[in-house]
C-alpha cells in the first residue's frame, strides 16, 4: 500500500516536469508534426477517397510519418468523431478495405483547420523574421 | 526446418513460423497495450490486422512462398512501427525509450476456449494453452474422469458452455498470454531499483515515470501471478502424488508374483503366473496381460511425475514426442487388454451341468454327514469366508478346487439320495459339457455315512472356467440327517426352520418334516 502511494506521488510529480521543463528537439519535431498529422490526413481525403495503404504513401513521400501504426488510431478516433466516414471495398490481395472520406462536417472542420495553419504559418514568420532583424 | 502455426490474421490463415508467431503475438499484444483504454481499441486493432494480413499476402506472393517466417514479421513491425507509435498521448522519445521494452512485457490472459487445437470443444487445448501446458495430459485426465467417474463428462460440457471460444487473433494471442514467473518479477524489481539509482539524472526522470507505471502494471496483474504459484503449487502436489503412486507400483509390481499375499496363517498362495496361464490359456497372454495392466497404471502415473515437473521446473520437453510415445503405449496396453478379454470371456459363453444321482442303500432313518480330512488346503478356515484365490491349487497336471457346495432338501420318494452336479463353462456346448465331465470329485458312502471330499479338481488344460460342485442330498420326508462338526466348510446356504445360519447347524440331527428341516 505504502509503495502505491508512493507511486502514485512520483507520476504525479513527473507529470508535472514534462509540463514545465525537460524538451529536447526531436520531441519538439514530433510535437509539431503530430499537430499537423490531421491536417494532412484530412487534405489527402479531401482530394479523393483513399484506403490508410494509400494515404501512408503520400505521407511517406512528404516524410510526415515513418510508420503505419500511427495512422490507424487517429482514422478511428476522427471517424468516432463524425469527421470521416467509410466505405468496405473488396480487395483483391487480401481483407476487404476500408475507404475513408470527409463527411460535410469534416469539410468545414478542415476548412477551419486550414485558416488556423495559415495564420499560425504567417505569424511563425513574422516572429522569426523579426528575431533575425 | 521449423515448426509452423496456424493463425487467423484478419479473418485470413496463414502459416507462421513458430518463432515468428511468438513475436507477432508479442507485437500485437504491446500495440493493445499502448493504444490504452480507449474505447475503440478493438476496431483498431481490427484494421490493424487486416493490414498486417494484407502484408502478409503481399510477402507470400512475392516471395512464392507458404509460410510467414521471423523476416515478413520483423517488416511488418518496421513498416507498422514500433508499438509506442500507436500511443498518441505521448512524446516521441518517451515512446522510443518505451518501445525498447515492449517485447520483454506480459500480456493480459484469459481463458479461452481453442477451436484451432481442439478435439472436441477445445477446452482442453485452451486450458492447457493458458498454463503453457501439453494438452495430452489434460485429456487423459478427462477421459479417466469421464471412465472412472463419469463426472468428467458433465465438468467438460459445463466448461465447454462456460468458456468463450477464441475467436479473433488477439482473442487467441491472449488465449496463451506470457509465461509469469519468478524471473520476470525479479527482473521488475531489478529494474524499479535502477530507476531509483538514476532518479536525480533529467533521463532519469523519465524512467521512473515508465518503472512506475510498469510497476502498476505489475500489481495489476498480481492476479495471474496468483495462478502462477498456483500452478507450482499444484506441480508439487502432483509430484508428491506421482512419486507415492510410482513406490506402489514398484511394490506391487514385485509382491504380485504371488497374485495372493500370503494368508494370515501362511498356508495358501497363488503364483500370478500359474494362475495366469489357467486362466487366460497361454503363457504368451498372461505375460501380455501382466504387462499391459502394468503400462496401463504406469502412463498416467509418469504423465503426472512429467507434468509436476514441468510445472515446478518448466523444462521445455518434447512434450509431443513424449505424449505420443505415451499415449500409443496407453492405446497398445488398452486393446491387448480388451482382446485378451474378449478372448478369454468368450470361453465363459455357455454353461454345462451334469448331474449323476446315487441312491443310498441303507436301513438306517438317520443319514450321517461328514466331511474327509482337507488334504490341499486346511483345516482352519473360516465358514466360507476364504476367496476364490485362497481355495485354489496347482498341481502337476490338475487343478485342485476347494470346497465343493452342500445343499439338502426333501426326497420326492423314500431314498436317501446324493446327486452331483459338475458345472462347467465353455465357449460352446460341447466344450462346457466336456470340462464338466472331466471334473474329479469323490464321496464316499459306508452304510448310513457319507463322506465327502471338500476339494475337487480337473485337468490342467481344461483350464479354470468356471469349474463347480454342487452336491444335492435329498432326504425322504420324516426321516433324520446328522451333520457333523467338520462338515461346516462344505454345506451351503441350508434351508432349516430355525432359520440357522450354516456354521451353526453342525453337529445336530436334522428332520425332514414338510420340506423343511427341524432340529431333533
Amino acid at each position: 500500500m505504502y509503495c502505491k502511494i508512493l507511486f502514485y506521488v512520483h507520476i504525479f510529480a513527473m507529470s508535472r516536469n514534462n509540463i514545465t521543463g525537460i524538451m529536447d528537439i526531436e520531441n519538439a519535431k514530433a510535437q509539431m508534426k503530430k499537430g499537423v498529422l490531421e491536417l494532412c490526413i484530412l487534405s489527402i481525403l479531401n482530394r479523393q477517397e483513399s484506403y490508410p495503404g494509400d494515404i501512408i504513401e503520400e505521407m511517406k513521400a512528404s516524410k510526415i510519418i515513418l510508420v503505419e501504426g500511427t495512422l490507424y488510431p487517429l482514422l478511428t478516433r476522427l471517424k468516432n468523431a463524425g469527421i470521416l466516414t467509410y466505405r468496405w471495398e473488396e480487395s483483391t490481395s487480401g481483407p476487404p478495405r476500408k475507404y475513408y472520406k470527409l463527411t460535410p462536417e469534416g469539410e468545414e472542420f478542415l476548412q477551419e483547420l486550414l485558416g488556423a495553419w495559415q495564420e499560425l504559418v504567417s505569424a511563425v514568420k513574422t516572429v522569426s523574421v523579426k528575431k533575425l532583424n | 526446418m521449423n515448426k509452423t502455426i496456424t493463425a487467423n490474421v484478419g479473418g485470413f490463415v496463414f502459416n507462421i513460423e513458430e518463432q515468428a508467431y511468438e513475436s507477432l503475438s508479442r507485437y500485437l499484444a504491446a500495440v493493445r497495450r499502448s493504444l490504452g483504454a480507449d474505447e475503440c481499441v478493438d476496431e483498431i486493432m481490427q484494421d490493424i490486422e487486416h493490414r498486417i494480413a494484407e502484408l502478409f499476402r503481399e510477402f507470400l506472393q512475392k516471395e512464392h512462398k507458404e509460410v510467414i517466417g521471423q523476416q515478413n514479421v520483423a517488416e511488418v513491425i518496421a513498416i507498422m512501427g514500433e508499438p509506442a507509435a500507436f500511443a498518441q498521448e505521448e512524446s516521441r522519445t518517451e515512446n522510443e525509450q518505451a518501445s525498447t521494452t515492449w517485447s520483454d512485457e506480459q500480456t493480459d490472459k484469459q481463458f479461452f476456449r481453442d477451436s484451432d487445437n481442439s478435439m472436441i470443444g477445445g477446452v482442453c487445448s485452451g486450458i492447457s494453452a493458458y498454463f503453457g501446458w501439453d494438452p495430452l495430459f489434460l485429456r487423459i485426465l478427462f477421459v479417466i474422469l469421464m471412465i472412472g467417474f463419469g463426472s468428467g463428462l458433465l465438468l467438460y460440457v459445463i466448461l465447454w458452455i462456460i468458456i468463450p471460444e477464441a475467436k479473433t487473433t488477439s482473442e487467441k494471442l491472449r488465449m496463451r498470454g506470457k509465461k509469469v514467473d519468478v524471473e520476470t518479477i525479479k527482473q521488475r524489481f531489478n529494474d524499479f531499483k535502477k530507476d531509483v539509482e538514476h532518479l536525480s539524472t533529467p533521463e532519469g526522470k523519465r524512467k521512473m515515470r515508465r518503472a512506475s507505471s510498469r510497476m502498476a502494471d505489475a500489481m495489476s496483474e498480481s492476479a495471474k501471478n496468483f495462478y502462477d504459484i498456483f500452478g507450482r503449487a499444484l506441480g508439487g502436489v502432483l509430484l508428491i502424488l506421482g512419486l507415492l503412486f510410482l513406490i506402489w507400483l514398484i511394490k506391487a509390481t514385485i509382491s504380485s508374483s504371488f497374485m495372493i499375499s500370503l494368508s494370515e496363517q501362511g498356508i495358501t498362495a497363488v503364483n500370478f503366473e500359474e494362475f495366469g496361464n489357467a486362466f487366460f490359456g497361454t503363457s504368451t497372454r498372461t505375460n501380455l496381460v501382466y504387462f499391459a495392466v502394468i503400462g496401463l497404471i504406469l502412463m498416467p502415473i509418469l504423465g503426472l511425475l512429467f507434468a509436476a515437473v514441468r510445472l515446478l521446473f518448466r523444462i521445455p520437453f518434447k512434450t509431443k514426442a513424449i505424449g505420443a510415445v505415451m499415449g500409443l503405449i496407453t492405446s497398445a496396453c488398452f486393446i491387448t487388454l480388451t482382446v485378451i478379454g474378449i478372448q478369454t470371456g468368450t470361453d465363459f459363453a455357455k454353461e454345462n451341468s451334469q448331474v449323476t444321482t446315487t441312491i443310498i442303500q441303507t436301513n438306517s432313518d438317520t443319514l450321517y454327514l461328514d466331511s474327509s480330512s482337507d488334504i490341499y488346503f486346511s483345516d482352519h478356515f473360516k465358514h466360507h469366508d476364504d476367496t476364490f484365490f485362497e481355495l485354489l491349487k496347482f498341481e502337476e497336471k490338475e487343478i485342485v478346487y476347494g470346497y465343493p457346495l452342500v445343499d439338502v432338501e426333501q426326497s420326492p420318494d423314500s431314498n436317501f439320495r446324493v446327486n452331483i452336479n459338475r458345472e462347467a463353462r465353455g465357449s460352446n456346448q460341447t466344450e462346457a459339457i466336456s470340462r464338466a465331465k472331466n471334473i474329479d470329485y469323490q464321496f464316499a458312502v459306508q452304510d448310513s455315512l457319507v463322506t465327502f471330499n471338500p476339494w475337487f479338481s480337473s485337468p490342467r488344460a481344461d483350464l479354470i472356467r468356471g469349474q463347480q460342485i454342487k452336491v444335492n442330498i435329498q432326504i425322504p420326508n420324516g426321516k433324520t440327517i446328522h451333520l457333523s462338526q467338520r462338515s461346516d466348510r462344505i454345506i451351503y446356504d441350508i434351508q432349516n426352520e430355525e432359520d440357522l445360519s450354516d456354521e451353526d447347524m453342525v453337529g445336530f440331527y436334522w428332520t425332514m418334516k414338510e420340506k423343511n428341516l427341524h432340529r431333533k
